[in-house]
């Protein structure tokens, strides 16, 4: 058991001509996730490293059986392929693309929880089941398998973490990269939810970083809902003032978004904050 | 590192009037000369405003409102010799004066729980909005539009109501409103925000100020918005360029020169740099999967700043391939005669091959980010000692 993803998860890749889709197709199936197909209107029935690709996704999905898909689709065709995707009836959806603008993002929010899709992004590294399957960018070779569950905002910090709790020889049930951007398909609490009732899942490390007030409402939820020990670390206390979001920002959100006010809400609800990275690992085996 | 693209006053301005919101007869100038000029076609009084991006520029001084000629040469003079965001003001707007009877307050955005939109609106505009929030916050009304609603003045017609508006401006300041939320749809907006909205002595509603922010990652929708003043007064030097090379600086003010591979990276970097009693220059991303030019590229921007004690380059090779950094390091060093002392930690793809590199030219790397990050601080005290 692992959270969203798992071996027998059959995946298909939106963008799979391009460079990046390409590349990390072969990736992903490298690390034994059964990436069944590509979509790229116009080079339906080619291939690509012997990957089928088909014109839409609905073609995708009714003739290699798919239940998630990844989009590598610049930021500008990035909406329409949501919502493609959604209306194809895709279950999983995880968007790696970054610099979607912000109404084309919440537009595709909207559009997949209103269909009960489990959005991942955008501006995501996507997720990685250790021993099982990647959906994304998360490299294969610093994860293991264990009981951790990692969600984090951060893309190269996650991969920080992940490696420095593998050479600690704590290895990870699922890992979930939720994206920096302010408007995203799956927040924190949405996957701590998940890893709180998934048996494969003991300890959660939670990595996230100043801005909006996300981490605070993580706080709540895991004061309330979360029975299994988590850690947790923010980035950017040293960062400047945040830039302000004008007054309604401010006014809807009151003084959040600082690194102090994330520490002390997460203390607060009985996380364990690391100082630095290297002490995650300590704090877990506490 | 999220940053809205707020626009000045009178960028935001020219948006109102391309959407028939009501403003007053301005001018843009330079000069002490060209502002009286401008007063002559307006008018007096007028207001002399500021063009910049930081707020509350009435209690700043950036605003003044001059009555006769030499006022106007005056203030002009004055606010054109003060700074602002760390920059000269080189823009101001010469506005007439209005005369006013009330002053409303109207801000919008996305609402980062609920992703609609939120309007809030208060009688009791021109003021401290935030201070008002907090002091009283039922002066303010809360209006919540599920996104992609198809917008009407009447969905602000009660809450108007409500706040004591009748007749004309009761039906104008809706219509406004109700222009301004479309305004964000069609002009990627994140935030659009009058304060204050005035009702005239005449009886007529005008924006007198605005503050709009921009997406930019919608840029390519609005493409005229990359020759913008606002664009331009919004960076530093180092910001733009990096920008342009598609990097992210942002200037900290320290002395140890930081490169990372990714924004969240960077950010634990410079927190640790701080933990170890260090100070960051700067925060410089070169994002994943960065080329031995991007490397370089960031190197030349980092070290054009002078004052800098040592470089520390935190990469953590996941898409980023660690032989690209060492070689973008190697050029750099030879290129831009780089004496300063730099400490590189590599951990990942490619890591031996970097390291292999790295050698080779007399450097060398940490495998762990903390070592190096402590080394790094150890050589910026030493260089100052």
């Amino acid at each position: 058991m692992a959270i969203l993803l798992n071996k027998d998860t059959k995946v298909i890749v939106q963008g799979i001509t391009g460079y990046q889709g390409r590349f990390h197709a072969n990736k992903m199936r490298e690390y034994g996730t059964q990436v069944v197909g590509g979509v790229r209107p116009g080079k339906g029935g080619q291939e690509v490293d012997g990957i089928p690709v088909f014109d839409s996704v609905k073609e995708a999905m009714e003739k290699t059986g798919a239940t998630a898909s990844v989009i590598f689709i610049p930021a500008s065709g990035t909406k329409s392929a949501v919502y493609e995707a959604v209306e194809a009836g895709i279950e999983l959806l995880v968007v790696i693309t970054e610099g979607v603008p912000k109404l084309d993002a919440i537009a595709s929010v909207k559009k997949s929880k209103a269909n009960n899709v489990v959005m991942i992004g955008p501006n995501c590294p996507g997720l990685i089941t250790p021993g099982e399957a990647k959906i994304g960018i998360i490299p294969g070779n610093i994860v293991s398998k264990g009981n951790v569950g990692v969600v984090s905002r951060s893309g190269t910090l996650t991969y920080e973490v992940l490696a420095q709790l593998t050479k600690a020889g704590m290895g990870q049930s699922t890992c979930v990269g939720i994206g920096g951007d302010p408007f995203k398909g799956s927040n924190f609490i949405d996957i701590l939810e998940k890893f709180e009732n998934d048996p494969a899942t003991e300890k959660i490390v939670m990595i996230g970083e100043i801005g909006g007030n996300a981490e605070e409402k993580a706080a709540e939820y895991i004061k309330e809902h979360v029975t299994k020990p988590v850690v947790g670390f923010i980035a950017g206390k040293t960062a400047k003032e945040g830039k302000t979001m004008g007054h309604a920002g401010a006014i809807v959100q009151g003084n959040v978004g600082t690194a102090e006010g994330k520490i002390k809400a997460l203390r607060n609800a009985g996380v364990k904050v690391a100082d630095k990275l290297s002490d995650i690992p300590k704090l877990l085996s506490e | 590192m999220f940053k809205i693209g707020l626009l000045l006053e009178y960028e935001g301005k020219q948006l109102f009037k391309k959407y028939k919101i009501p403003v007053v007869n301005s001018m843009l100038v330079t000069n002490e000369e060209e502002a009286k000029k401008a007063s002559e076609t307006l008018g007096l009084p007028v207001a002399v405003k500021a063009q910049v991006l930081s707020g509350r520029r009435g209690k700043r001084g950036l605003i003044k409102i001059a009555k006769t000629p030499e006022e106007v040469i005056e203030y002009s003079k004055q606010i054109l010799s003060m700074e602002s965001d760390g920059r000269p003001v080189t823009h101001l707007l010469i506005e007439e004066g209005a005369d006013i009877e009330k002053e409303f307050f109207i801000s919008m955005i996305f609402d980062p729980e609920t992703y609609d939109q939120l309007v809030l609106f208060s009688t009791e505009g021109g003021v401290d909005i935030e201070e008002l929030a907090n002091e009283r916050p039922e002066a303010i009304e809360r209006i919540t539009l599920p996104f992609n609603t198809e917008i009407y003045s009447f969905h602000f017609i009660d809450a108007l109501k409500r706040r004591g508006l009748e007749g004309k401006v009761l039906t104008q300041t809706a219509n406004i409103m109700a222009t301004l939320a479309k305004m964000m749809y069609t002009e990627d907006l994140t935030l659009a925000e009058i304060n204050p909205l005035v009702v005239t002595k005449s009886g007529e509603v005008i924006a007198l100020d605005s503050k709009v922010g921009t997406d930019d990652d919608a840029i390519f929708r609005h493409p005229e918005r990359k020759e913008y003043l606002s664009e331009k007064l919004r960076y530093t030097k180092e910001e733009k360029e990096a920008k342009e090379k598609g990097l992210a600086y942002v200037d900290l003010g320290g002395d140890i020169g930081m490169l990372s591979c990714g924004a969240g990276m960077g950010m634990a970097t410079a927190d640790l740099i701080e933990y170890f009693g260090g100070s960051p220059r700067n925060f410089l991303d070169v994002g994943g999967g960065a080329s031995p030019e991007k490397v370089e590229e960031a190197l030349r921007i980092m070290t054009s700043v002078p004052g800098l004690k040592s470089i520390l380059i935190n990469a953590f090779g996941g898409i980023t391939r660690l032989d690209d950094v060492a070689k973008g390091i190697i050029e750099a060093k030879k290129k831009y005669n780089i004496n300063i002392p730099i400490v590189i930690r590599f951990s990942g793809t490619n890591q031996e091959e970097g390291v292999r590199i790295l050698k080779e030219h007399g450097l060398d790397a940490y495998l762990d980010m903390e070592p190096a990050i402590e080394k790094a601080v150890e050589l910026a005290k030493k260089e100052e000692a």
